[in-house]
């Protein structure tokens, strides 16, 4: 490349007026002729990075000792000319103005006589480069550290693709509050209570039938001990009834016999004709097969009574109407005990789905209604309080012996209604045949008159008497058929018996004394109540644990759902992972769920992690390692030790550069390593000797020697790809040794062929008197002597192909 | 002052930072630089990286 600048007008600064367009090119000069000015303006001119602060007093100095001028460059890669126009004090207004640099700068700038459109565009053709050579090893490093944070800020964190970073964290975060709102630690906690419930429901059954079994064993047995007591007060006070009875019938029962003799011996003393005597016989036939039909009629009538539970004739419709009440509702009982089994288990069926509706929200919402009576209508939460209502009703007692007892109970009442239709026809029966008594005895007293007054009234005085008898015979046949009755009811003496040994052997299996019985039997009843209350309780416990339980599950459906069909989800259907699925049974979904949820709170932190990476390793960078090199506090230390074994690996390299290698160490140096804890260079000697050496330590010809290496090796890091590159080697000429300067040369020339883009310019103080050194030599020398004396006396520079003197 | 051209390739990741990142964060920063790729797929990559773990 060449570079020329063309000035307008004196702006005060001096600047050099040409670079020529050599490879390497060396420019000596006296102090204060522009060297350093000159690089700075090109950077300027090529949108490089440059030392100035926009806001100092030496920005401004610069930019007024500018003036008007042109810079041109030609001999360019890519393009033939690139010609910039630069007013120094348009240039610091619009830098006022704008801060960082833009194509305003200038006042034209074309290429190849076209407008440039953007400073990239500027940047992409053309970079200056300073590499100051004051500055020591240790201190390239820091800088070359603060260099890869410089561009980790400027080049990496704008082209992270920031719109994908934010969908990616919105997708993250829907799905982290769709798998947020369910805990898979809460939801085993409450499956794990509702199975709890569950069993713990079952015993409370168990132990509910347990008891209700023991009380009415209990129960049993008091029943056989009252039965028994019955048997042995009633029976023996009925004995003794029914003894008295017969004794009294017999007593009457000869009185009728008296009666009806003395009765005959009166109509046979009075009557005195055969045909009279053969009616008055007939007559008393009649009566006689008339009364003792009455008598049997009122004993068949008084066992009907006494069967049918009825005492009075008076109160037969009343005992009708109770039975029939009593058995209507007996036969209903009968088949709701017969139904429990089939509504316990359609409430079973309906339960899951009224839970199920509950969890979906429609718990207050009205499900039946009623058309009159106080709760009109029945939300789904009531009727499913009613259905568990029920259910334990159903569940609680065991209904085998209540239906035996029932059933025994119907065939009674059947029976006493049957026996109660029999009273009137019996009422009746026995009213004709009384109508045939007074019939006979009517016939009687008509035949009567056929006798003198007296005997007449004799025998009517007779069977009155023998009547009077009769009734109270019958009464009293009737008041034994009901003693026979209640007394047959009490069983026959050897079932007495029986019924007394069955008792001793079942209170000896219980190891229960007959006094000790009722006390029992109350703690019984008591205990059946507890574990009914109990049962009660735990049978809420189970209502509100599976209520729980079963919003879970439609919890968990609605996600898998929600992820199987919400499209702020699709993106997950292509992971390699099993997701839940919706015909999955609920232990399953959170299987998955819970590996979905595991990765995914995985990946919100590395995604947080890898946010603040770039701030992490810039500072590490600033703030750890370039402060460590500096001898400062280190403040940051992200990733320190990676980046500093890093830094280590990019010196280690400099020095096996092997022309670096054969300048600094030695002949045959091997196994180099760089250590920037300690800030030495280790390497073993061509006879195997390790060697080391503080870093600090190397003289300065050697220090400016390896400080180039490393600096150009920076700008070999620079990522942005550009067509022309000049390297302005800068201030560390004074350092490198004259016999180094070989070596440099050699770098230089290598540097240069590996990278074609790339002039360098070498800027050297003049330290020698060129005029003396063209007397003392002869030939090319000498003339190339004179030629530089020559230059320094007319323009106190010179620039020529570097070349080693 | 310093330059402003995002890098668009993980050849262009500066050397420190390529040197300290994991394979998981070279892998996304890939991604992240891939301009067939999409949020889905930088969603996606994270949480199957953290699945495989």
């Amino acid at each position: 490349m060449r570079f020329q600048i063309e000035r307008h007008s004196s702006g005060g600064l001096p600047l050099i007026s040409e670079i020529p367009e050599f490879g390497v090119v060396r420019l000596e000069g006296y102090n204060g002729v522009g060297k350093s000015l000159t690089v700075r303006l090109l950077q300027i001119c090529a949108a490089s990075p440059f030392p100035f602060d926009v806001e100092s007093q030496a920005w401004r100095s610069f930019c007024t000792g500018l003036g008007r001028l042109t810079v041109t460059v030609t001999g360019l890669r890519e393009a033939h000319e690139l010609r910039l126009d630069i007013d120094g004090e348009a240039m610091f207004e619009a830098s006022q103005a704008t801060g960082s640099q833009t194509l305003d700068w200038f006042e034209a700038a074309e290429m190849d006589g076209q407008p440039l459109r953007s400073l990239d565009e500027l940047r992409a053709l053309l970079s200056v480069r300073r590499i100051s050579g004051d500055v020591g090893l240790i201190e390239t490093l820091a800088e070359m550290a603060d260099e890869q944070a410089r561009l980790i800020e400027a080049q990496v964190e704008p082209g992270l693709g920031h719109d994908k970073l934010g969908q990616a964290e919105a997708l993250l975060s829907d799905l982290s509050e769709q798998l947020g709102s369910y805990s898979s630690q809460l939801m085993g906690e409450r499956q794990a209570a509702a199975s709890k419930a569950q069993q713990e429901r079952e015993t409370g059954e168990q132990a509910l039938r347990t008891a209700v079994t023991r009380l009415e064993q209990l129960d049993e047995l008091s029943a056989m001990v009252a039965r028994l007591q019955t048997i042995d007060v009633e029976g023996q006070q009925l004995d003794d009834q029914l003894t008295r009875l017969e004794a009294e019938i017999a007593e009457v029962r000869s009185q009728l016999k008296e009666a009806t003799e003395r009765l005959s011996d009166a109509e046979k003393a009075s009557v005195n004709t055969q045909e009279l005597l053969r009616q008055m016989e007939s007559a008393e036939r009649s009566y006689k097969n008339a009364a003792g039909r009455v008598r049997n009629l009122t004993l068949e009538l008084a066992e009907v009574l006494q069967a049918a539970g009825a005492d009075d004739v008076n109160q037969l419709e009343r005992r009708r109407v109770e039975l029939q009440g009593r058995l209507e509702q007996g036969r209903q009982r009968r088949v709701e005990l017969d139904a429990s089994d089939a509504m316990g288990k359609l409430i079973d069926q309906l339960q899951p789905l009224i839970d199920a509706a509950i969890a979906a929200g429609l718990g207050e919402q009205p499900l039946l209604a009623a058309a009159e009576g106080p709760l009109k209508q029945w939300t789904v939460v009531r009727l499913g309080e009613a259905l568990t209502r029920r259910r334990d009703e159903l569940r609680q007692v065991p209904n085998l012996r209540e239906a035996v007892q029932l059933d025994k109970q119907i065939a009674d009442m059947e029976a006493a209604l049957r026996g109660l239709a029999k009273v009137e026809p019996l009422l009746e029966q026995r009213s004709k045949w009384q109508k045939k008594i007074d019939d006979a005895l009517k016939l009687s007293s008509e035949l009567d008159e056929q006798l003198d007054a007296a005997a007449a009234e004799k025998l009517e005085q007779l069977r009155d008497e023998r009547r009077r008898l009769d009734e109270q015979l019958a009464q009293l046949a009737g008041e034994r058929a009901i003693l026979s009755h209640r007394r047959d009811a009490l069983g026959a003496p050897q079932e007495r018996e029986a019924l007394a040994k069955s008792l001793a052997q079942k209170l000896d299996e219980e190891g229960l004394s007959e006094q000790e019985l009722p006390t029992e039997l109350t703690a019984a009843s008591r205990a059946a109540d507890n574990e009914r209350q109990a049962l009660g309780h735990l049978s809420e416990i189970l209502r509100s644990a599976a209520a729980a339980a079963e919003r879970d599950k439609a919890e968990l459906a609605a996600i898998v759902r929600a992820l199987e069909s919400d499209n702020r989800y699709a993106w997950i259907k292509r992971l390699k992972v099993a997701l839940p699925r919706a015909e999955q049974a609920p232990e399953e979904q959170l299987a998955a769920l819970d590996q979905l949820k595991a990765g995914l709170e995985l990946a919100n932190a590395r995604f947080d992690s890898f946010r603040t990476l770039f701030a992490g390793v810039r500072s590490g960078l600033r703030s750890g390692l370039s402060a460590t090199l500096r001898g400062l506090e280190p403040t940051a230390n992200f990733r320190l030790p990676e980046l500093q074994r890093w830094l280590e690996s990019e010196a280690k390299s400099w020095f096996s550069d092997s022309a670096v290698a054969k300048a600094l160490l030695g002949d045959g140096a091997t196994d180099i390593s760089v250590d920037l804890t300690t800030k030495q260079i280790a390497w073993k000697s061509a006879s195997g000797e390790a060697r080391n050496k503080p870093l600090e330590a190397l003289s300065s010809g050697e220090q400016a020697f390896a400080f180039t290496q490393a600096r150009l090796a920076l700008l070999s890091q620079e990522t942005r790809r550009v067509a022309n590159r000049l390297i302005a080697l800068d201030e560390f000429g004074a350092f490198v040794s004259v016999n180094r300067m070989q070596e440099l040369a050699g770098y230089l020339q290598h540097w240069r062929h590996s990278h074609t883009g790339d002039q360098i310019l070498l800027i050297l103080p003049t330290s020698q008197d060129y005029a003396a050194l063209a007397n003392a030599t002869t030939g090319q020398q000498a003339e190339r002597y004179r030629r530089m004396a020559q230059a320094l006396a007319d323009d106190e520079y010179l620039v020529e192909q570097f070349q080693v003197d | 002052m310093s330059e402003a051209s995002p890098i668009s390739k993980p050849e262009d990741i500066p050397p420190a930072l390529a040197a300290v990142l994991t394979e998981f964060e070279r892998a996304l920063l890939a991604l992240l630089l891939d301009p067939e790729a999409d949020g889905d797929d930088v969603a996606r990559r994270l949480v199957e990286d953290a699945l495989s773990d």
